[in-house]
């Protein structure tokens, strides 16, 4: 799994879930902290849809970690105040940039969950289309 | 005339201060930053959108600290971002990417997709709930439970809801100008001072951010005639933008980018008829789009702004709503609010030298 769907997964996955994995990769590795987990500031850059031209349209506040896992590099990064969670999508990330052996015995339970976020989202979404209008044209009173 | 610097009020501003937070406490009770965050949704939207800062956290913090006013949460928060660094700059967020909550069209009645109300007052009475003031935690839990009860999987409802735009259609049919893809690096204003002219993506950064009653008063006073754009909102949306940023090892490669959490925001394309030049000096009435956006739900000021885009983008029509220096200085919350509230800080020394003029003439003297 690419780090963009997997991502796409654990930021959206609750801490306990993460805590688990993270567990995992303090104790199969050596783990060094380079940035303890802190706030900084992301820059969005929007494509306008009138002339397609670009322009900033706010920042984000995100907390961010990293981690070293051998000579890789495990960034965590999360919009909102949320260091734990930071913290554990460092370690996460480091283990898949040293392919860990760990990654494999996660693919099945990552998987889980994003079926699991799958049904949480059609079943928002479903509430939102309970809201769709059906347009029925009225009789005309002459 | 130089400033003098006096002294003596050390020992009252200090008292002064230490009353505010003996006026936010005296009662004994007090709200916290996630009551707030829960319950103040729509205060918080435009806390952030002013701010230009997406942090609800914060934002209801800034509110609780402020006692509630607007200006002072949005100083705050102003301040606060520019203590923190930028790290990361997003990957770029194409519009149809949002995952929409709500969108209706004035328009158009049928839309592909349809039209969903999603969350909002437009069809509510605006009946006082006197109820409100006794609600408790039980009836809460009892609502939400009851709702979300409710809600039935619907079949073949998508994970993402995701629909074309309105506008395209009037593309189609050659209504509207096409738009190459330009991606021109944007002007920043918070590292670039602002010099007229200005480019498009300073116009559309100030008018986001700006103070969302600025932002709707002039764009009020275009449509009762100071002004010549009366827009028709082809589409209005209010959903989610994923957010995505590089790998700093591998920039280029979209696969390893790092999704880092959505943020929601209001979008509206207000369709304005213009006259367009043709051929032997024959003009002909076509489209343009006025582009809004606003942090969170922000209905009112993402249409405001739509509107505001388009009568900057007509800088030669006369109206003070087409002159960008007096809408861009004009509608920044910490700017107008700042300099309007310097007023009430000491100007002793300016104002004797107005009065010794003043005095001056009436004793005949020049």
């Amino acid at each position: 799994m690419k780090r963009r769907e997997q991502t796409e997964i654990l930021v959206n996955c609750d801490e306990v879930f993460l805590k688990q994995l993270s567990d995992e990769v303090e104790s199969c590795h050596d783990v060094k902290m380079i940035d303890e987990p802190g706030l900084s500031l992301t820059m969005v850059k929007v494509r306008e849809s009138a002339q397609n031209s670009l322009f900033y349209l706010c920042e984000v506040l995100v907390s961010e970690c990293r981690v070293q896992i051998d000579n890789k590099i495990g960034i965590g990064i999360i919009i909102g105040s949320e260091f734990r969670k930071a913290y554990y999508l460092s370690l996460i990330d480091a283990a898949y940039s040293v392919k860990s052996p760990l990654i494999e015995k996660w693919e099945p339970i990552i998987k889980e969950e994003k079926e699991k976020q799958r049904i949480q989202r059609i079943k928002a979404n479903s509430s939102i289309m309970k809201t769709k209008i059906d347009f029925e044209t009225m009789d005309v009173e002459i | 005339m130089a400033y003098v610097a006096v002294k003596g009020g050390q020992y009252a501003i200090e008292e002064s201060i230490r009353r505010i937070k003996y006026e936010r406490l005296k009662d004994k009770r007090f709200v916290s930053v996630k009551d707030i965050q829960a319950g103040m949704r729509l205060m918080i939207d435009q806390v952030m959108s002013e701010a230009s800062l997406y942090s609800k956290e914060l934002a209801a913090a800034a509110i609780k600290q402020g006692e509630g006013s607007l200006e002072e949460a949005v100083f705050l928060l102003r301040a606060y971002r520019s203590t923190l660094p930028r790290k990361y700059y997003s990957i770029i967020v194409e519009s149809d990417t949002m995952r929409i909550e709500r969108r209706i069209s004035a328009a158009f009645k049928d839309i592909p997709g349809g039209q969903m109300l999603g969350t909002n007052f437009d069809y509510k009475h605006r009946l006082f709930d006197l109820n409100i003031e006794n609600e408790t935690l039980e009836d809460i839990e009892k609502y939400v439970k009851e709702f979300e009860d409710n809600i039935e999987m619907m079949e073949g409802t998508d994970e993402y809801l995701q629909f074309p735009k309105v506008a395209d259609y009037l593309r189609q049919q050659g209504l509207l100008a096409e738009f190459p893809i330009n991606d021109e690096a944007p002007k920043d204003v918070t590292k670039e001072q602002l010099s007229f002219p200005t480019v498009r993506s300073e116009r559309l950064q100030i008018l986001t951010r700006g103070m969302t009653q600025g932002v709707n008063t002039l764009a009020y006073a275009s449509l009762r005639g100071y002004g010549t754009v009366h827009p028709t909102v082809a589409e209005l949306r209010v959903g989610a933008f994923p957010i995505y940023i590089a790998d700093p090892v591998a920039p280029e490669d979209e696969e390893e980018q790092y999704y880092i959490g959505e943020i929601k925001v209001t979008e509206v394309e207000s369709l304005i008829p213009v006259m367009v030049q043709k051929d032997e000096g024959k003009k002909e009435i076509n489209f343009a789009i006025g582009y809004g956006i606003a942090l969170g739900q922000n209905e009112t000021k993402a249409i405001s702004m739509s509107i505001l885009d388009q009568t900057l983008e007509n800088k030669d029509s006369g109206f003070p709503t087409s002159d960008e220096e007096f809408v861009l200085y004009h509608i920044d919350s910490v700017e107008a609010t700042g300099f309007i509230s310097h007023l009430k800080l000491p100007h002793y020394v300016t104002f004797q030298a107005k009065l010794n003029d003043v005095r001056k003439i009436k004793r005949g003297e020049n």
